[in-house]
Parts: C-alpha cells; structure tokens; sequence
C-alpha cells in the first residue's frame, strides 16, 4: 500500500473563553491505516473530531482532505466527499426503524426528496450492513429499543452506508461490554481490511495498542507524541500527561 | 416507510366519507357553521403538524400567513366588485402557491436557529405580520377592517360551498402528509426531529427538507385563510392575524398525537365544536380559552404524546399481554431517553 495522506491536521486551534481546548494540533492520517488519537481527559479529542468533522468552526488551523483544503467544514458535505463519524454517545434515530436509520443515510440530490419507498439498492445495502452487524432480525424495530451497545453497532453500520474513505470513531468501545469491544473491533478490522481508513479515539488502552497503527498523543490540546504503539507507550512525555496529571 | 395496509385504507375511506357526508345529514345552518369552523382547523393543524409533527420544529409563525392568504382574497375581491360567487376558491391554488414561494426567504432566516430559539423566532415573525396589518393601510385598510364581497349562495345551504372547500383543502393536507411519510422527504424530517446534528452527519440536506416542508405547510395555511375571509366576509388584523389561532392549531395537534396523520383531525373534532359552542353564548364566548388552558394542562401531564399513540401504545400493551410467552422479549435495555425540544 503506497503512503499517502489522507487527512492532514494543521496548527488546529480552539478557545472556549479563557480556556484553549485545543492549540495547534498538527497531525496527519495516512491512507489505509488505524490512526489512533488518544490522550487524558480533557485533552481535546473530541474537539479535535468536531472541528475536522465541521461541527465546530476552528479559530485557526486547517484541514485537508484526499489533498484539498475544506474550507467552510460542513458534515453533510464532508459525508459527501467520504468523510464520516460517529459519536461518543452512540446516537441514532430512536423513533425510526433500523432499516431506515440506514436508508437515510443515502446521500440522495435534492430532487429525490418526494421519491416514495425504499429504493431496491439502498434497500438490499441496508439489509446487508444489518446482517453483517448482526442487526438482521430487528430489522423493523424502532432503534430507541436497542441496547446501548447494539446502537454502537447500529452507528456504525449506518456511518458504512454512504461508502466512506476516512471513519472518525469517537470511543468505540465506551461503556460496552468486553464481548461486544471484541465484536466492534473485528467489525474495524474487517471494514479496514476493505480499504476504509479510520482514525479512532478511545480511552481502552488495551484496544487503542492492538488495533491502532500509528498512535497520536494530545495533551492540553497538542501533539506531544505519535508513533507506533510500543514507542509511544515507552514515551516519557506520554507516561507523565496520563500519570504525572 | 410504512406500507399502505388494508386498515390503513378501511379508516381513510370511512373518514371521508364521513366528513364528505356531514353537511348532507346535518343541514342545520348553525350546525353546518360550526363544521366549517371544525374543518378550518382541521386543516390549519394538519398543515401545521407536517412541520411540526414530522421535524419537531414548532412555528408559532402559522396565523402570519393564515392573515396573508385572507387578506390576498381581500384585495382581490373587495365589496366594490359584487357577489365574487365561486371565484375566490378557484384562485387560491395561486394564493397558496405564491404564499409558499414568499415563505422560502423567511424560512431560510428562520431556520438559524433550533428548538426554542426557532419557536421566539416565528412567533415573533406573528406579531411583526400583525403590526405590519395594522401599518400597511393600503393592502388592509388598518384597523378599520375590509370588506369581502357577498357570495349570493342559497341561504339554506349556505355554509355547504365554504364547509367543502375546506375539506378539500383538509383532504389535500391530508394527503400531502400521507405522501411524505413514505418518501425520502419524512425519512429527513424524522431524522431531523430525532437527532439533527447526526443527520447533518450522515449527508440529510436538513436545510432543503425544512424549507420545503415549511412552504408547503405555510401554502396550505394561506388558502385556508382566505376562505375564512371569504366566509366571515369582514377581516381586521387582530383576527386575521391572531395568535389564538397559532394556539389553537398547535394544541390540536398537540392533543390528537403530533406527527401522526389523523392526529390533528382529532383534535379539531374535539376542541372546535366545544369553542363555538361556548361562543354562542355571550357570557361564554371566551371561556374557550379556559378550556384550551385546561387541555393544554391534561396534554402535558397526562397525553405527553397526544391520543392517538398513546392509545396505540395501550393496545401493543394489551396485545402483548393477551399473546402472552409467545410474543418475543421487549427491548432488553430500556431506551435511554433522548433530548425532547419544548
């Protein structure tokens, strides 16, 4: 697999008043990996995901996606251009059926809006990424009636619909159980295997060091250290932000 | 996307022909009176409900654009000009259509802002189109009123050609719902109602879809006002554009089940006969507003969800119940509440 960036992170910067959340965060994703982006709380992840994802105007920094600057970061578009996330909270549609949480994914023009039914390919997607999750069977029930850890799924299966590039995880794995942290990361695996690039923030340590390659460090919204697992975990200025405190 | 099921189609006929029917059976002039009034409403809640219901949205605008659509007819057919006989009904496709295009810039400004915001926003937009029908004398004669020419409609029927135009109108919103239910549309709008930052996220155009649901819902309250006009033949702008209609339409819907289809019927049915009563008589004449209050109360402490689905909810309870260890477990985890929009 040729090196080459996908999504490249410059000199973010982000003040909520007097308190700067994240100060020139710089770095880049590479095509084809599991960039992990971790850090102690508090340490401006999340910020970071809403800036790159458009959901949070940066007050300084850009981003550049596949080589191009987005200027005006805007999630509809950037979903669009193959840019996707999830959420720490694993949101999803309650009132709406699983196949629909999927099917409104479908990037669709604006002249489809009065198109009636499902159509057939969105359909046969829909049921095929439910399958894969092992969602099949609730199909047509209401999402608000999943369990916290199948919604995880549920999200995720929805983020695949529009055939992303690049998947942002916001903690995959928070408040799951361990079978079901061993499910999400074979479904990572399998998704990456297909040629989906992912950067992914997490809090289990165990998972961020066997699925993620390389590893990128925030503290006080900076990078302070990136590299492959074993290197950042030997890293003295990594042991000191999560114990030194 | 639900499909068209037979029960689906058994209640719409029966309903229809219902209403179709009533004006036939019941020829009394002040009963036929308080029907028109009941499918005015109707009509008002179940456009308002196609925005509100389906996106969550609550506009507090809706009456604005009823006072348009009445003075549009107004200005059309002033008393100078003769018994208007059935002309003011056929232009107000036109009014609709037009009123739909002047909501579009409105709306793109409204839509800024969410959730209560958006609620200040519209019904403020209320009191700027009131003042502005007091202020703008040439197109509504200001607090003097404007007269409406006269139908000459036969004095025994004469409240069936309004009562029928509304109910297609009412048919026509009925329909517009039903539609967009089913397609690509009210997938949006629902996606928007439960979680608008993560539509957004997943490619939903939530600014298109709310547009258009807005011009639609706002076309239909235009023409709705301007057979009211046309009905009551004399307008001022504190009853054209009156926020007791906006109140009424939105606890209608409130109090039928928002986001269902025959949600905002059923609370015209039960709300607008009760208000023309107690009109009837001068004494009573405005103790609706008493009774809006009180089923504004019993909506929110009793039917948070109006009737329809809670009485929805009750049956899949009873149905479970009576199937007893065949029917597959519930959902394991109970749904973590989501964030509810006053």
């Amino acid at each position: 697999m040729s090196v080459e960036t996908l999504l490249e992170v410059d000199g973010l910067s982000k003040r909520f008043g007097g308190v700067a959340a994240v100060s020139g965060a710089t770095f880049t994703v590479d095509t084809g990996t599991i960039t992990g982006l971790i850090g102690p709380n508090g340490s401006g992840k999340t910020t970071v995901f809403n800036m790159i994802t458009g959901y949070l105007r940066a007050d300084s920094g850009m981003v550049r996606f596949e080589g191009g600057r987005v200027r005006r970061p805007n999630p509809r578009r950037l979903y669009r251009r193959g840019l996707s996330r999830t959420f720490q909270q694993a949101r999803v549609f309650p009132e709406m059926t699983l196949v629909e949480n999927l099917v409104v994914a479908v990037a669709q023009p604006a002249w489809a809006l009065g198109r009636r039914g499902i159509p057939r390919i969105d359909a046969g997607r829909a049921g095929e990424l439910l399958e894969r999750f092992g969602l099949g069977s609730h199909a047509h029930r209401k999402a608000g009636e999943l369990s916290f850890g199948q919604r995880k799924l549920l999200e995720f299966a929805s983020v695949l619909m529009g055939r992303p590039r690049l998947v942002l995880l916001d903690e995959p794995a928070s408040g799951v159980n361990p079978v079901m942290i061993e499910q999400m990361e074979r479904h990572i695996r399998d998704v990456h295997t297909e040629g989906v690039t992912f950067l992914v923030v997490e809090h289990d340590m165990n998972l961020v060091m066997r699925l993620c390659d390389p590893i990128v460090v925030l503290d006080h919204g900076a990078k302070i250290a990136e590299g492959h697992p074993a290197d950042v975990r030997a890293n003295p200025a990594v042991l000191e932000a999560y114990l030194g405190g | 996307m639900r499909a068209v099921s037979r029960s689906g189609v058994a209640v719409t006929v029966v309903i229809l022909t219902a209403l179709a029917a009533f004006p036939f059976v019941f020829q009394a002039n002040w009963v036929v009176n308080i029907a028109v009034f009941t499918m005015m409403y109707a009509g008002l809640a179940t456009a308002w409900n196609l925005l509100g219901g389906y996106s969550g949205y609550i506009s507090l605008a809706n009456a604005a654009f009823f006072g348009v659509g009445a003075y549009v007819i107004a200005n059309l057919f002033p008393t100078s000009g003769g018994p208007p006989g059935d002309a003011p009904f056929l232009v107000l496709p036109l009014v609709g259509l037009g009123v739909a295009i002047l909501s579009l810039p409105i709306g793109w400004v409204a839509f800024r802002t969410r959730g209560v915001t958006f609620a200040i926003v519209t019904i403020s937009l209320l009191f700027v189109a009131q003042t502005l029908a007091f202020l703008m004398r040439s197109f509504t004669r200001g607090s003097q009123g404007m007269g409406i020419g006269v139908p000459r409609f036969p004095v025994a029927t004469y409240e069936r050609p309004f009562y029928l135009v509304l109910l297609a109108i009412f048919v026509f919103a009925v329909f517009i719902s039903w539609y967009v239910r089913r397609a690509k549309l009210g997938l949006m709008l629902f996606a928007i109602r439960d979680d608008e930052d993560r539509a957004r996220g997943l490619g939903v155009d939530t600014e298109v879809a709310k547009l258009v649901t807005f011009a639609m819902s706002l076309g239909i309250t235009a023409m709705i006002g301007g057979v009211w006009a046309y009905y009551i033949t004399y307008i001022y702008p504190r009853f054209a554009v009156d926020p007791l209609i906006t109140i009424g339409m939105v606890l209608m819907v409130f109090l039928g089940g928002k986001g269902t289809l025959w949600g905002p019927l059923l609370g015209a049915l039960l709300l607008v006969p009760a208000q023309q009563l107690l009109a009837q008589n001068a004494t009573t004449a405005r103790w609706y507003l008493i009774l809006y209050s009180g089923v504004f109360l019993l909506v929110i402490l009793v039917l948070p969800r109006g009737i329809i689905p809670s009485v929805q909810d009750l049956a899949a309870k009873f149905r479970s119940k009576s199937d007893g260890e065949t029917s597959p477990p519930a959902a394991t985890v109970p749904p973590v509440p989501t964030e509810i929009v006053p």
